[in-house]
């Protein structure tokens, strides 16, 4: 992984593919450092997001390729259509593996082509082809992948946007195909497949056939290492039992107990029907309908956790992946459905169209808020996303996001920062949460302060929890923590293993180090995780973001959220402290 | 009513775990003897696998300062993921990020002498856990939360290789759980089909 592959789109005659060698300001780098670095450096902050200035920048982790368990996250990075400031979203699925045994550090997407022209690309081994096809136009996700199968074979994987990516709506993601060929894995937040789009390009076939697994420069204490990593793993609660069995949608109740569970577009904290739509709901009707892969199954070769399964229909056909939690979330409580199957079906037209589940979700919610359907109404839920999929004049409106549909329809009650919707968990419960989300630089995002504790990673000390103050500090330690495990292309699931037990931190350690010949600290990580959000707040403040932009929107200070009747209380002043470092 | 099940796949009713179920303890005892008491959770389960705990939608840090008093609602949830998993652990360094809705010992008045009735729900693996051991020695549960569940997970009736037992007699008839009372509680009492 010490190449490049760049590939402009609008290049005279064509798009023209052209590899170089890793460039020393990159070195070190994976996934979101990597994506964050090239579009911080290379793409001017007020350029348009789908204007040819923008990149698409698509980066494996630093171990992406090689025997290391859990390395199978892709990074894609991008200025975004929805925030306007810098992006990154992952995935997990296959290519990340295959681009790694490329030997890529990251492929990206410059220009774009003259006219409409849609083209595929084939990246194999010492081979890149960029060839026009408009036979693919507006393929769903799974046709498309169907396509692809008939030529390719299915040893290969794909990086590929649905008809949603082609209009350019910000709500589109990028699907990356799983273990069975099936677009399923999603970079889904941000708008990122609408640059794709933007580019021209429908479809990445990435084949890694005649390469070999990428080798560690110290094999045997890689092997070593990677081993404890993976009994970490498997001796752990979280990894090793309750994912396995549950999946994401173990937090269903967990969360709704808690009285966090946003309902009926943030109305209140509990859904009383949650029950019908958990984890342990959920993962019951999977084992009773059966099927291979149906409760536990993993996204990508690699995966030691296995917390994704496959979800079968009442008469055992496959509909889609198992629904992730903030997928349950978004199209269960927030629309006030509480029908498993009508969820599934709509998580299985989000992939097929490329939708990010979240943003999609949050947007039917408030078009119900608007009277556009009723809450709990599951069939018109799903009219609304086939409405997306269509492209008609309501579906261009919805499948631009919440912020855009609460505009257009007047709604004051629209969850969004930095005009990225809001995942599955309300602010005015979790506090803590309110704070990332309101500071990330990614808009409201449940990913960008994960649970990647200080006292592993040291980055800011103790924190006292009795402290009103103390979820700001925590807030930006969780922040600086994230920004660095996500550099290392890594699942974040491993984050609960590496948090309660050090030897399995270590030993993610000792992974990277032996397979580069580093030797990094737990201090080097904290400094590349503040290196990488210093780039993003820095091109953000270029793109014209300011600290107004650092605040959840104003009905989480003034509507008490039932059941414990709370408001968000994190002073302005205080969220203006979290990145002073 | 009492409802007597054998069934060739327990797991079934673990959800059940999810809408709450009906237990009775020691008034005035803390959490973690009422638990006991009420539902055979041992301390030591409860302290190695019970991370999560909440009184009354609440998360709790130190369970030896809550007490259980008559109408409560505690819920048992083992590790999660997550960064929401991980502020509403029991004790957990992240504590401050739910600090609004941390559970805080407030004057609520002496407790009631006798037995106390509290709802427990069981999340995740713990109901995966303790349900088959509750389940054989018998839950109290609302009726309308039983016919509803019934009504959802049963629609074609009692599954081939199971039997029920409503009050000592053979459950028949079609939709069968009509026939159950909607009002007050119903014990339910739930086994394995012998093999």
């Amino acid at each position: 992984m010490d190449k490049i592959l760049r590939i402009q789109m609008g290049a005279e005659g064509g798009p023209k593919a052209k590899t170089e060698p890793l460039p020393a300001a990159y070195a070190g780098l994976g996934g979101r450092g990597l994506t964050s670095a090239i579009i911080a450096h290379e793409v001017p902050p007020s350029c348009h997001p789908l204007s040819e200035d923008n990149k698409l920048v698509i980066a494996p982790g630093l171990l992406s390729g090689s025997a290391a368990a859990m390395s199978g996250r892709i990074s894609i990075g991008c200025k975004s259509p929805l925030t306007g400031g810098i992006k990154e979203a992952n995935a997990g699925g296959m290519p990340a593996q295959m681009l790694g045994r490329l030997g890529y550090a990251a492929v990206v997407l410059e220009g774009k082509p003259k006219d409409d022209t849609l083209y595929r690309i084939y990246l194999g081994k010492d081979k890149v082809e960029i060839r026009p096809d408009n036979s693919l136009k507006g393929l769903g996700n799974y046709a498309l992948a169907e396509k692809m199968k008939a030529e390719y074979g299915d040893k290969v994987s794909l990086i590929s946007i649905g008809p949603a990516g082609e209009m350019k709506m910000a709500a589109a993601s990028i699907a990356c195909t799983d273990m069975e060929f099936r677009p399923t894995r999603h970079a889904g937040r941000g708008g990122v497949g609408a640059v794709m789009g933007a580019k021209g390009v429908k479809v990445i076939v990435v084949d890694d056939a005649g390469c070999g697994v990428r080798r560690p420069k110290d094999a045997e204490a890689f092997k070593e290492a990677n081993k404890k990593f993976v009994e970490g793993l498997r001796k752990h609660a979280v990894t090793g039992q309750g994912l396995p069995a549950y999946g994401t949608n173990v937090l269903t109740n967990v969360i709704n107990e808690a009285g966090a569970y946003p309902t009926k577009n943030f109305m209140w904290g509990r859904f009383a029907n949650c029950n019908k739509i958990s984890g342990e709901t959920q993962a019951e009707l999977e084992n009773a309908r059966g099927g291979e892969g149906s409760a536990t199954h993993g996204c990508h070769r690699g995966c030691v956790i296995r917390c994704s399964g496959t979800y079968y229909d009442k008469d055992g056909a496959y509909l889609t992946k198992q629904p992730e939690y903030e997928t349950v979330w978004a199209f269960g409580g927030n629309c006030g459905i509480d029908d498993l199957d009508a969820i599934a079906t709509l998580d299985r037209l989000c992939d097929d169209f490329g939708l990010d589940t979240i943003e999609t979700g949050a947007t039917v919610a408030v078009a119900m808020e608007a009277g556009v359907a009723a809450f709990g109404d599951a069939p018109a839920a799903i009219r609304l996303v086939k409405e997306i999929g269509a492209g008609t004049p309501l579906g261009r409106i919805l499948g631009n996001g919440a912020a855009v549909t609460g505009r257009i329809y007047g709604v004051e009650r629209v969850p969004v920062v930095k005009g990225q919707a809001m995942p599955a968990y309300d602010p005015r419960g979790v506090q803590g949460i309110g704070v990332t989300y309101a500071t990330s630089t990614m808009g409201a995002d449940h990913t960008a302060g994960y649970a990647v504790a200080t006292n592993i990673l040291g980055v800011g000390g103790n924190v006292n929890p009795l402290r009103p103050e103390g979820q700001v500090d925590l807030s930006r330690n969780l922040q600086i923590a994230t920004a660095a495990i996500d550099s290392t292309g890594m699942c974040l699931f491993i984050a609960f293993a590496i948090m309660d037990q050090p030897e399995t931190f270590q030993a993610l350690v000792d992974l990277i180090n032996t397979f580069h010949g580093l030797k990094l600290t737990a201090d080097d990580v904290t400094a590349l995780g503040k290196r990488v959000l210093s780039l993003e707040r820095e091109f953000n403040r270029k793109a014209g973001f300011t600290q107004a932009m650092d605040r959840l929107p104003d009905f989480f200070r003034k509507e008490k959220l039932p059941p414990h009747d709370v408001v968000f209380q994190v002073k302005d002043e205080d969220l203006d402290r979290v990145f002073n470092w | 009513m009492d409802i007597d099940w054998t069934t060739t796949r327990l797991s079934r009713f673990f959800p059940l775990f999810g809408e709450g179920v009906r237990i009775e303890g020691p008034g005035g005892a803390g959490l973690p003897e009422f638990l006991l008491q009420a539902a055979g959770i041992d301390p030591d389960y409860l302290a190695r696998r019970v991370q999560t705990v909440f009184l009354n939608g609440r998360p709790v840090d130190d369970l030896s300062r809550a007490e259980v008093r008559p109408g409560d609602r505690i819920a048992l949830s083992a590790a999660l993921p997550g960064l929401a998993g991980a502020v509403l652990r029991r004790g957990s360094a992240l504590a401050a990020m739910r600090r609004t809705i941390t559970w805080e010992e407030a004057p609520r008045g002496k407790g009631a002498a006798g037995l106390t009735a509290a709802t427990l729900l069981l999340f995740n693996l713990v109901a995966s856990e303790r349900g088959p051991d509750l389940l054989a020695r018998g839950v109290s549960i609302p009726a309308a939360t039983l016919s509803a569940f019934v009504e959802r997970n049963f629609p074609r009736g009692v599954p081939p290789g199971d039997t029920v037992r409503i009050d000592g007699r053979p459950a028949g008839g079609d939709p069968w759980w009509r026939g159950l009372s909607p009002e007050g509680l119903h014990r339910l009492r739930v086994r394995p089909a012998p093999a």
